[in-house]
């Protein structure tokens, strides 16, 4: 067990060496960078700034190197912790990621949670009742919730809760409280403004693993061994969640890392929309701007996340599923 | 009544070169150095300043000087036009931003607490404003601050000449710090005394006092904090890197920018100049409170601001719109977008807000700019030939953009300086701006594009497709671009638009097709500043010419020798006799006392060339500015003053705002 998972960090390690200079090169493909940006900004001020000033500004940024000695020497801080200066927000980019990855994770991991309680229950029910209309209106609630956007979901769900509630939309906080200390109406305002954020997200994931529980829990259903317990005797509702619907979270839980993934890119769009302080806009704004080594850090940090969610996911399998974890014990 | 006058009185006011006027008209009259006294609150003798209460509770528990300490010793009242009242103190007020950087409503921006100078928005008129005096050597290549005594930073520390003469030496001048030097004919930084301080030029710079009345004299561009700075900086402390590395900063230059930069600011200590002070900042918001050392007063001599707090949101762009709408933002000006203005309109009453619609100076949206140096010899040759450029013009149908695009509020017009110049002339702005398809498919055959292919597009000689590539970088300005494709294509020339992140670096090398942005007047307003006009205007409409024209005038004047450029020749490339002979008008004028003979002949001259040749092809210009500002907030930005080079001009009143509750 230690070394299958020691083989999968050192597995990681490289996909993400990789997964850092693509990032790079990425970043890198449009023509232009930061500064064309901060042009823009000074000519709108009046002030004309002609291609010797460009040049020492390059030079000032780093701008000027070829691209493997920047990749290097991006490297070469990476190693020490340092993820480079974001040009645009003149500081360093790990205070400003690490302002955001905590709420970003917790937004993530809460709107999986809820797709989860959302998903296996209705998948359950659906599987169970196959073709009735309940299953039928299920299908059709996940087909509409697959379909629709998010970030359209996301802009109807504010202007519902403005108009019709009066809520204040955008945001994690009212005005008000965004300085204030944590009191209990900070709190009520916060949860205020997580629903849709939260919905929105979950959204995302929830009509998939409806129909992935839903389509492997009815082949679970038809097999012998379900067959043998009902002949004898097994009460249906215990024989029902001990057996099928054990072995039906499987692909649940296999599917894991890819929904973290769906998760956190579905984030990024609804917390732009939204206005959540989370990393996706923040990646966004990045790329806008050129802001290369605030995307690229970004980039890698998400990219790591996901890695990690598919490594989480290979583990949980092993608890969760006795045939594989007495399989690896027999081989190994 | 209130926003109507206003408008009035800002259009009448909208005289940019004016303050050129007020700045050297003296030293050409007189003979003498130009002088002008501050206007200074409270004539009566040991005046007394009151107080916002929050403040006077201070005083009385011995936390603070008294105010008439801590005023200078004649502050500056604040401009007050006829419809502004007298506030009350107190309250916040709540504004979203849709990013981090001070560019934003009520951020702390160069502009929020004024300019060393002022253009007075009655006369027009560059008086003193946070200095008592400024004096313009008859020569013009100097000016004298003789600051206020008694001028104090947010944390009570005398505000001197060390200041102004630290942002240029230590700042601006120095290669490790960063800083956009907006001044940089000033050679020379001098202290004559604690309050007295000289900027020299090489050569007569008539617009050094205007210039100040504009963001290149705001804080963070003339003046920063000395005596909280020095430390960081390796000239005045020798230990400046041990203390960087102890802040954990690789060098001493690392940790001093970090200390003094506003963009965005990091170091909440920082001493400012401001009404507000930045008190906490986080990546969702920032909070600003009241400067207690705040130095302008009302006409009644309450010491400003009225208002207690700011605080800002950070939000998304459209979250940002939606904010407006719910009637939670007080003050919104700088992020509202005209293409909402029926969407801000339509929830006036239930947001119980007011949309303000404020005349601004722009010459024109997405202003046509072909790049007469191209590299396609073809294309060159075409860009270059004055009847292509005419049939473009003449092929835009000004009056369907704006209605299509501007709600009919522009006005259609050709690039020209903006109307209420007092040089300007009619013509300018009518010159081939009429739509006349007919003689625009007349101009292009005359050019030589007669040969069509089957789609009726005109092509080159050989038969190539000849495609008009309109380039921008902005998805904004796409709805107006499909209609100039239209037009285009209505007379037979293919048109393509591409959007190009790097449109700025591809226009000053030279290597763009046919440029497009909106043009403000801040950057025609250049073209009274003499040695910028040079560079700016050849180099505008086709950089590789400009780069020729300063390099040439360079060695001309000795300051370069041809050993001094690669190859040992001028770069760029020589423009046609014709922009030379502009060029020279330019500088004719740039050298002139303002409102001279000879000013008016060559200003005059630059722009009948402009105006016959359309290097710069205009569509809709001097569009409005929205402005949405809750019912309770009084005393709220109508009009842009004078020395307004940009709409965060509009903030240099805020000092003002106050809630009617």
């Amino acid at each position: 067990m230690l070394t299958y998972i020691a083989r999968r960090l050192l597995y990681m390690a490289v996909l993400l060496l990789a997964l850092s200079f693509f990032s790079f090169v990425l970043i890198e493909l449009p023509p232009g960078d930061y500064l064309d940006n901060m042009i823009q900004r000074l000519r709108n001020l009046g002030v004309q700034v002609d291609l010797e000033e460009i040049r020492t500004l390059e030079e000032r940024y780093g701008l000027n190197l070829p691209f493997l000695s920047r990749y290097g020497l991006w490297m070469r801080n990476l190693a020490r912790g340092d993820l480079g200066d974001s040009l645009a927000h003149n500081q360093p980019v790990t205070q400003i990621v690490g302002q955001r990855l905590a709420l970003t994770v917790t937004i993530t991991l809460l709107g999986l949670l809820l797709t989860y309680a959302i998903a296996i229950p209705v998948g359950i029910y659906s599987a169970t009742r196959q073709y009735s209309f309940t299953d039928y209106t299920f299908t059709v609630l996940g087909f509409f919730g697959l379909a629709t956007p998010n970030f359209l979901l996301a802009l109807v769900l504010m202007f519902v809760f403005y108009r019709y509630f009066g809520w204040s939309v955008g945001g994690l906080f009212s005005p008000e409280f965004e300085f204030s200390p944590w009191t209990a109406a900070k709190l009520l305002d916060f949860l205020k403004h997580l629903p849709i954020p939260l919905f929105v997200i979950a959204t995302a994931g929830t009509a998939g693993t409806i129909r992935v529980m839903r389509a492997t829990l009815l082949d679970e259903l038809r097999k012998q061994y379900v067959l043998t317990g009902r002949a004898k005797g097994l009460e249906e509702r215990r024989l029902l969640f001990r057996y099928p619907v054990r072995v039906a979270i499987n692909p649940i839980v296999t599917g894991n890392g890819g929904l973290l993934r769906d998760l956190l890119s579905g984030e990024t769009l609804t917390a732009i929309v939204v206005g959540l302080p989370t990393v996706g806009p923040l990646l966004l704004e990045a790329l806008q701007s050129q802001d290369m080594y605030l995307a690229g850090s970004l980039v890698l940090v998400l990219g790591a996340l996901a890695v990690v969610g598919f490594l989480i996911s290979d583990l949980l399998l092993v608890v969760v599923d006795p045939r594989i974890r007495f399989g690896r014990e027999a081989v190994g | 009544m209130r926003s109507c006058s206003a408008i009035m009185v800002a259009g009448a006011l909208w005289l940019l070169p004016a303050l050129a006027a007020s700045a050297a008209g003296g030293a050409g009259e007189e003979g003498a150095a130009a002088e002008a006294e501050a206007a200074t609150a409270g004539a009566a003798m040991g005046s007394q300043y009151q107080e916002a209460p929050m403040l006077a509770a201070l005083v009385a528990a011995g936390e603070l000087p008294p105010v008439d300490e801590r005023l200078p010793l004649e502050p500056p009242v604040a401009y007050f036009a006829a419809d502004d009242e007298i506030g009350s103190y107190g309250g916040t007020l709540t504004v979203f931003h849709t990013g981090i950087n001070p560019w934003a409503d009520l951020g702390y921006e160069t502009e929020i607490g004024g300019y060393v100078m002022r253009a007075n928005p009655d006369s027009g008129v560059v008086e003193p404003l946070l200095v008592r005096r400024a004096e313009l050597a008859a020569d013009a290549t100097s000016v004298t601050f003789y600051l206020r005594e008694g001028l104090k930073w947010s944390d009570g520390h005398p505000l001197t000449a060390d200041d102004f003469v630290f942002m240029y030496e230590d700042a601006h001048w120095n290669d490790k710090v960063t800083t956009w030097n907006w001044i940089p004919q000033i050679t020379r930084a001098i202290k004559i005394d604690d309050l007295t301080v000289r900027f020299e030029t090489d050569e007569p710079y008539p617009a050094l006092l205007a210039k100040h009345a504009s963001p290149p004299g705001g804080g963070w561009q003339a003046f920063h904090p000395f005596h909280y700075l020095k430390k960081w900086h390796i000239i005045h402390n020798a230990e400046a890197d041990a203390l960087a590395k102890e802040e954990g900063f690789e060098s001493w230059d690392k940790a001093f920018n970090h200390h003094f930069f506003w963009a965005p600011q990091q170091d909440l200590e920082l001493p400012t100049h401001h009404p507000w002070i930045l008190v906490e900042r986080t990546q969702t918001g920032k909070r600003f409170q009241r400067n207690p050392y705040y130095w302008k007063v009302d006409p009644a001599g309450n010491q400003l601001p009225y208002v207690d707090a700011i605080r800002a949101q950070i939000v998304d762009q459209e979250t940002y719109h939606l904010k407006i709408i719910s009637g939670e933002s007080d003050f919104a000006v700088l992020g509202t977008r005209f293409d909402n203005f029926t969407l801000y309109k339509e929830n006036e009453a239930s947001g119980e807000y007011r949309v303000v619609q404020i005349p601004a100076p722009v010459v024109g949206a997405s202003v046509l700019i072909p790049n007469q140096a191209h590299e396609d010899p073809f294309t060159r040759g075409i860009y270059r030939d004055v009847r292509f450029r005419r049939a473009l013009s003449l092929a835009l149908n000004r009056d369907e953009i704006n209605e299509l695009v501007f709600f009919g509020v522009g006005t259609p017009r050709s690039a020209t300086i903006v109307s209420t110049n007092p040089y300007f002339k009619a013509e300018w702005e009518q010159a081939y701006a009429q739509h006349d398809p007919d003689r625009a498919n007349e101009l292009l055959d005359e050019v030589g594009l007669t040969e069509r292919n089957q789609d009726g597009f005109r092509v080159r000689p050989d038969g190539a497709p000849f495609v008009q590539l309109l380039e921008h970088s902005n998805e904004g300005d796409v709805a107006v671009l499909e209609l100039y494709k239209a037009h285009f294509e209505a007379v037979g020339l293919k048109t393509e638009i591409r959007h190009r992140g790097d449109l700025g670096q591809r226009h000053a090398a030279g290597t763009d097709n046919i440029y497009t942005g909106t043009i403000s007047s801040a950057e025609f307003r250049e073209y009274t500043d003499a040695a910028k006009a040079t560079e700016y205007d050849s180099g505008f409409y086709a950089p590789r010419w400009g780069t020729w024209i300063r390099a040439a005038r360079d060695l001309e004047s000795g300051a370069k020798t041809l050993d001094d450029f690669a190859d040992g020749k001028i770069p760029g490339e020589e423009p046609p006799d014709l922009v030379k002979e502009m060029d020279a008008a330019v500088l004719a004028w740039g050298s002139a006392a303002y409102g001279s003979a000879e000013y008016v002949e060559a200003f005059q001259k630059v722009f009948d060339m402009h105006a016959e040749q359309l290097f710069l092809i205009g569509s809709v210009g001097i569009l409005p500015t929205l402005g949405v500002y809750k019912n309770r907030v009084a005393n709220y930005p109508t009009f842009y003053k004078p020395e307004a080079t940009w709409p965060g001009d509009l903030l240099t009143s805020a000092d003002k705002l106050f809630i009617k509750e």
